[in-house]
């Protein structure tokens, strides 16, 4: 410390100039440890940043919409190859389903194990159903007896699968204003609050087969669809005609949890065809094959003909890593448009 | 030769106020610089973590649409500090538009909200930093600390099959015990549900080998901790079917705390025969504390 108390000559101490810079060295000191604390900060910014650059999806979100899409396809083709099958009985058709299933299950089950990924499904169950058929491509849309107007199906609640596949040459001729007066041929649904109707023809003016849906309800008939060559592959259930997508066809949701589906007109008054060709639907309901009887032969082969099918699997997926548990309740019915 | 003392001390005393003055400056100048770069790395830091946060987010409403009756839930496991202070993470959705996913520092001060696309329902959450879950319960979307209930069925009682008239439907009852509920500390005796709306006769076919799974989860997973299944001692069902009352020895479950949810799953048990929504009430213990809630059941 300077002396300045006066009198005298103050001359400072030469060992207190060792202290002089002291204030200098402790800030120095400090704001270079400050500077050293703001690296550091930095640095977990770089690796929060780092973060940033890897996948975001660490917990398996999408192997397990993988698995669960693996599962629906693999089960949908086990239904598909179990209803092939000309089956006995619905019993031994489900044995035939849950055995398949669960080896599915045990496979992938064992394959995923080897990553640490726990799968499971389990079955909550099988819906009863009906497969119905023609395959003989030159034989009328009439019953087993020969009936024209007739129901294939009452009182079910979901159809898929239902392709139709007509003949040009055999389709009746008509227009769009004068089909109810021809007879033409036409599949009905007719449930408790609605009906549709869906017509197939030849039409007049434009040489194509057409395919127009009508409101039975409201009498409304939408914009047909068409299509080309020697034969018109309708697809009610998937909507389309010809391959080609089919707007007017989609009256599924309306149809409501009950209805009928029916063959009128199929050949005219004489007996002539309106349509020829094949066929195909499932329904969910499962006594179709026995109790219309006449309208059916026992098959296969021996057009039309109907089998006990299964039509929906319904089962619990479960998809477990060490970061994610994924559950899922999930319906199998290909090829359906109503639940 | 007065002078001279005082003018080496005025010199002193300048010198040193010059210096002071420099180095507080140096302070301020290095403190701001200090500052802003804290904020500006925990606003950068919470940007990251929050868009990583709306990815999971994201996936599990993914999974949630994937399937009918869906549920998944996703732990991650971000820094628990950003620039060496903790920090908040706030779940919302005002209902419209995207939700909001909302990170706040206190020191220093800083806010970031991410937007996310949703499309299933989100409940307003929050969680902190650190190891956290993003569930979804099959009704909405939800964060949580990992042991914070996330994952825990709300409802109270549901009947796996919604259709009426249906039999042999699996019936589930989660019981979370509430702060301050009689039941905390006294051995749990036993599970009462009663249905009311017209006192349907749902219990009748049920009896002690219908049941599943009962059991307690301690730790909110919405899984069964303490399997209690096997204290079950009687079971009554009266009312003409609409009440059931489930006894237990009271030695499996001694200990009830709040936040524990008792778990029943019963299997056996009819729906009513007329579509609507019954009122089902439940209490433990027969302590009269009681929760409710509802089942419905469609034509």
């Amino acid at each position: 410390m300077a002396d300045v108390s006066g009198g005298g000559r103050s001359v400072s101490p030469p060992e207190d100039a060792a202290d002089r810079a002291q204030l200098l060295l402790v800030a120095g000191l400090v704001i270079a440890v400050t500077l050293v604390v703001l690296a550091l900060t930095l640095n977990t910014v770089i690796y929060t940043e780092n973060l940033a650059t890897r996948s975001s999806d660490v917990a398996g979100g999408d192997d397990s919409i993988r698995f669960l899409d693996a599962s629906e396809d693999a089960v949908a083709e086990i239904v598909a190859r179990a209803n092939r099958d000309h089956n006995e009985s619905h019993a031994a058709l489900r044995a035939n389903v849950s055995v398949d299933v669960d080896a599915w299950r045990n496979a992938t089950g064992r394959s995923y194990a080897t990553n640490g990924v726990v799968t499971n499904l389990s079955n909550r169950g099988l819906i009863n159903g009906t497969r119905m058929l023609q395959t003989d491509g030159s034989r009328k849309f009439t019953d087993a007896a020969g009936t024209s107007t007739w129901t294939l199906a009452d009182d079910v609640s979901g159809t898929r699968q239902f392709r139709i596949n007509a003949t040009n040459a055999s389709l009746a001729n008509s227009t769009q204003t004068t089909l109810e007066s021809d007879e033409v041929f036409y599949v009905q649904l007719n449930g408790a609050s609605a009906a549709w109707e869906v017509y197939v023809y030849k039409d007049l003016l434009a040489s194509t087969i057409n395919v127009t849906v009508k409101n039975a309800t409201s009498g409304v008939k939408r914009t047909p669809c068409s299509t080309g060559g020697d034969y018109a592959a309708v697809n009610v259930t998937a909507g389309t005609v010809g391959g080609e997508s089919c707007p007017a066809l989609s009256f599924a949701s309306d149809l409501g949890s009950s209805y009928a589906i029916t063959y009128n007109d199929t050949e005219t008054g004489v007996g002539d065809p309106t349509i020829t060709g094949t066929y195909h639907l499932i329904v969910d309901d499962g006594s179709v094959a026995r109790s219309p009887g006449a309208s059916f032969n026992d098959g296969p082969g021996n057009s039309p003909w109907a089998d006990p099918a299964i039509y929906a699997v319904e089962y619990d997926a479960v998809y477990e890593t060490g970061r994610l548990r994924y559950s899922a309740s999930v319906r199998v019915a290909p090829g359906e448009t109503n639940g | 030769m007065a002078d001279r003392g005082v003018s080496t001390a005025l010199g002193y005393v300048l010198g040193l106020a010059i210096i002071t003055v420099m180095i507080s400056g140096l302070f301020v100048a290095t403190g701001e610089i200090v500052t802003d770069e804290r904020e500006e790395a925990a606003r950068s830091e919470l940007r990251v973590l929050g868009n990583r946060l709306a990815a999971d987010v994201t996936t599990v409403d993914r999974l949630a649409l994937s399937a009918g009756d869906a549920q998944a839930s996703l732990t991650r496991d971000l820094p628990e500090t950003v620039a060496g202070s903790s920090y908040r993470i706030a779940l919302e959705h005002d209902g419209g538009g995207p939700a909001a996913i909302e990170l706040t520092t206190d020191d220093p001060e800083v806010s970031v909200t991410v937007s996310v696309m949703n499309g299933t329902p989100i409940v307003n959450s929050t969680a902190n930093g650190g190891e956290l879950v993003v569930g979804y319960d099959g009704s909405d979307i939800e964060i949580g600390p990992v042991t914070s209930g996330v994952l825990a069925d709300d409802d109270l009682v549901q009947v796996r099959d919604d259709t009426a008239g249906a039999t042999n439907v699996e019936m589930e009852v989660n019981f979370r015990i509430e702060p301050g509920s009689p039941t905390i500390g006294n051995s749990l005796n036993s599970v009462e549900i009663d249905v009311g709306s017209g006192s349907p006769d749902m219990f009748s076919g049920t009896g002690q080998s219908d049941v599943v799974e009962m059991g307690v989860d301690t730790d909110g997973d919405g899984r069964i901790d303490d399997d209690i299944e096997s204290d079950i001692d009687s079971w009554d069902v009266t009312d003409g079917g609409s009440t059931l009352t489930v006894g237990l020895g009271g030695s499996a479950y001694t200990n009830p705390q709040a936040g524990d949810t008792v778990i029943l799953t019963v299997d056996g048990v009819d729906n009513p025969a007329s579509p609507g929504t019954y009122d089902v009430r439940i209490q433990t213990s027969g302590d009269g504390n009681w929760q409710n809630g509802t089942i419905t059941v469609d034509p």
